[in-house]
């Protein structure tokens, strides 16, 4: 970290390093949890039957299909760490923050990397750079990490359409104008490298998974000839925020964004009802969005009568072509173009001193579709796939101003793929998740935006 | 877009050329210094008034607005305003108001602070410079008001006499008035506090602190720790004070156990005050802290 300053220092100014302060911290979080389908509930919503559950890899994450970047929030019955989080928070005055989140998912069995950047805070104009590895500034959720969510998971949108969260390697310039109301303009340039939106897999070797039932017999290997060529910055995402001034007690703030893979490429497995055959499509990918945030701060000490509404949509479009198909090789070449969206709205209401009450509704798939049309070959008919919805509860104790202890109680309503002899069917199946989760914090944490 | 920002650097440029300097404050009383050692020459906004708790503020995109164009930023610095001013200025776009440059001021960081008590472990006021809340010390204000109105003349060189003039003016007047409040509290015990928000007004004045209704900081009173905080109080004299937003439930056990009396006072004057309307605030809470003297 100081080498990294060290290294830097010229590019900026003439500040003594003794001026760097350092900030680190850790986060643990623990769960009890608990479904009413023998702790399936998780896998059941990422691996519901639709254009989400592809098999897609994002980076250097591991491949859950459908999500990968889970902030490992994965869980399973019973008791569980889902992770500790180490925050590095660096700052030259007047020069750059930094900040370094790793993050220990002993579930995952993994050590990542989430963010590491550095900012700038000198530059005249209203403009600010930041580059490294960082959680993009689109949405309202996107750039936070687990700790600070109002809920023990993500929503739905989050987790089947970015993957958990839209998280690259790239540069960020962004812009406050002079206006009367907090306005922030920004652009991304990145890599380009993320589960359920621009995933790249690269040229791919498959071995079908029936190693249980058939020990010691080979299957033959499959090969998905992925494209490797777009080596670079393969993503642009732009935003903006707005936030419209309503009285010293309210906040509000309005964002929108759009982003652009020239990159995408997936894996859809076979599947009962949905997928007949193992086909690989790639092609681009673009997703789009709202959100919209009010918070109000009530005169009153440990937040009771606070209030938090948030609410956000996205909306991600495909446009692929066929590069492999396991049963029909005629078809490769073909397009497909996917369509998906999602959205939550979640309120948080302070109820007592440090006990706030959180309602969230969330869905994914008011439209959900693939597309043929536009091509000379095969079929031109749309195919739909079923929504997904769900509705969570949570009451969250502050127990101190470093300790949280959370109640969640969750029913989703998910499509899911019923065996049911060769062609296989999709049922809707309603079930019921509960988490108990605690968490607590050590040392002093950096501050956290709006 | 390139001829676009050039343009907004420009006209930014041209803003600079201005009358009174553009001072955003985090607290009201430190908007009642500035405005105090700064006169007309400065035009003073503050981001949090004296109804919250600047110590448990959340980052409003208001913040960013406000501090976006200003020419000063002045804090109680030391921290207290660690849970979301950084981040403030971190999005603000304003390179001049910056940690470490001369647009920056942080009045707790120009005097002498007292040591906090050791934290448990599980507070986040892990105050890595002793006690921020310096600003019910009216002389430690002051001393701070000095100070500032170096950092003002540096800002604005050709008022750089008036700054001075006016930071000594209010020292005068916190002067004249330290042997009354004296006189007033002669015989007053001390406090019980709701936070460890006003050591410093206790301190400046020999008094007290008989306890805090938070068992940690951050945490409400507890009916276990009322009772024992009452043991301690017995037969003691003093008064219990506490801030507008605290909820009155816990004073009010306490009173009913030890017959303290309870006062409610803002711990930093009105948005919009000025160095007058600062020691009245100070006048407020001696009167107070002299109300638990005599039975």
């Amino acid at each position: 970290m100081k080498r990294a300053a060290l290294l830097l220092l010229p590019l900026f100014s003439p500040l003594a390093l003794a001026e760097f302060q350092f900030q680190p911290s850790v986060f643990l979080d623990g769960a009890w949890y608990g479904d009413s389908v023998h702790g399936e509930g998780n896998n059941m919503i990422l691996n519901s039957p639709g254009l989400q559950n592809t098999h897609a890899h994002g980076g250097d994450e591991h491949d859950h299909a459908g999500g990968g970047h889970n902030h490992g929030t994965d869980v399973r019955e019973g008791l569980n760490l889902r992770y500790a989080e180490t925050t590095l928070y660096g700052l030259l005055p007047g020069v750059f923050d930094t900040r370094t989140n790793i993050t220990f998912s002993p579930r995952a069995g993994e050590v990542s990397v989430e963010e590491f950047w550095f900012r700038s805070l000198g530059l005249p104009a209203g403009l600010q750079v930041k580059a490294g590895k960082f959680l993009s500034d689109i949405g309202y959720l996107n750039n936070q990490h687990p700790h600070q969510w109002d809920m023990a998971d993500a929503p739905l949108a989050y987790q089947l359409l970015l993957g958990g969260a839209l998280n690259q390697t790239g540069v960020q310039l962004n812009w406050t104008p002079p206006l009367p109301w907090y306005t922030r303009l920004g652009m991304e340039i990145s890599q380009g490298e993320n589960s359920g939106y621009a995933s790249v897999m690269g040229p791919a070797t498959l071995h079908h998974e029936h190693e249980e039932e058939e020990q010691g017999e080979e299957e033959p290997a499959v090969q998905v000839p992925f494209d490797s060529r777009y080596n670079g910055a393969r993503m642009v995402t732009a935003f903006v925020k707005i936030a419209p001034e309503i009285g010293d007690d309210h906040a509000l703030q309005l964002g929108a964004f759009w982003s652009r893979s020239r990159q995408h490429q997936e894996l859809h497995e076979p599947h009962p009802g949905v997928n007949a055959a193992l086909h690989g499509m790639q092609g681009s990918a673009w997703i789009a969005g709202a959100d919209v945030v009010y918070k109000y701060d009530a005169p009153q000490a440990y937040g009771v009568g606070d209030l938090k509404i948030q609410a956000e949509y996205i909306y991600q479009n495909k446009d692929l072509r066929l590069t492999y198909h396991e049963l029909q090789p005629g078809l490769v070449g073909q397009p497909r173009e996917l369509r998906q969206d999602g959205f939550y709205v979640q309120a948080q209401y302070g109820i007592l001193p440090r006990f706030t009450l959180g309602a969230r509704y969330d869905m994914t798939g008011l439209t959900h579709e693939a597309l043929r049309a536009g091509s000379t070959r095969g079929p031109t008919t749309p195919s739909y796939f079923e929504d997904m919805k769900r509705v969570t509860a949570a009451l969250t104790w502050h127990i101190t101003e470093t300790q949280k202890l959370r109640f969640q109680v969750a029913r989703t309503n998910a499509p899911v793929g019923v065996d049911d002899g060769a062609a296989g069917r999709v049922e809707r199946q309603s079930f019921n998740q509960y988490y108990i989760q605690y968490q607590i914090g050590f040392g002093a944490h950096a501050a956290h935006g709006f | 877009m390139k001829r676009f920002l050039l343009a907004a650097l420009l006209l930014l440029c041209q803003s600079g050329a201005q009358a009174a300097l553009k001072v955003v404050t985090t607290t009201p009383a430190m908007a009642a210094l500035t405005r105090a050692v700064g006169g007309e020459h400065v035009q003073v906004s503050t981001l949090v008034g004296n109804d919250r708790d600047a110590h448990m503020l959340q980052v409003k995109p208001s913040m960013m607005r406000a501090v976006r164009d200003a020419d000063l930023v002045v804090a109680v610095g030391a921290d207290l305003e660690a849970g979301w001013l950084p981040e403030v200025l971190a999005s603000a776009g304003n390179p001049r108001v910056q940690t470490g440059r001369p647009g920056h001021f942080e009045a707790a960081m120009q005097v002498e602070r007292l040591p906090d008590p050791p934290s448990s472990g599980f507070s986040a006021h892990l105050h890595r410079y002793g006690n921020p809340h310096i600003n019910l010390d009216p002389l430690r204000m002051a001393q701070a008001g000095e100070s500032l109105a170096r950092t003002l003349a540096g800002l604005d060189t050709a008022h750089a006499d008036d700054f001075h003039r006016q930071a000594a003016a209010f020292r005068a007047a916190v002067e004249a008035r330290l042997p009354v409040w004296r006189e007033s509290l002669k015989g007053a015990q001390g406090a019980v506090l709701y936070h460890r928000d006003a050591v410093y007004l206790l301190d400046r004045f020999g008094l007290k602190l008989l306890g805090t209704l938070e068992p940690v900081p951050g945490v409400p009173p507890t009916a276990n720790h009322l009772r024992e905080l009452a043991a301690q109080l017995q037969g003691q004299k003093g008064v219990i004070v506490q801030a507008p937003w605290h909820a009155p439930d816990g004073p009010r056990q306490l009173s009913e156990l030890t017959g303290l009396p309870i006062r409610i006072l803002p711990l930093d004057p009105p948005a919009d005050a000025d160095g007058q309307a600062y020691l009245r605030l100070i006048d407020a809470w001696v009167e107070a802290l002299a109300a638990g003297g005599t039975p």
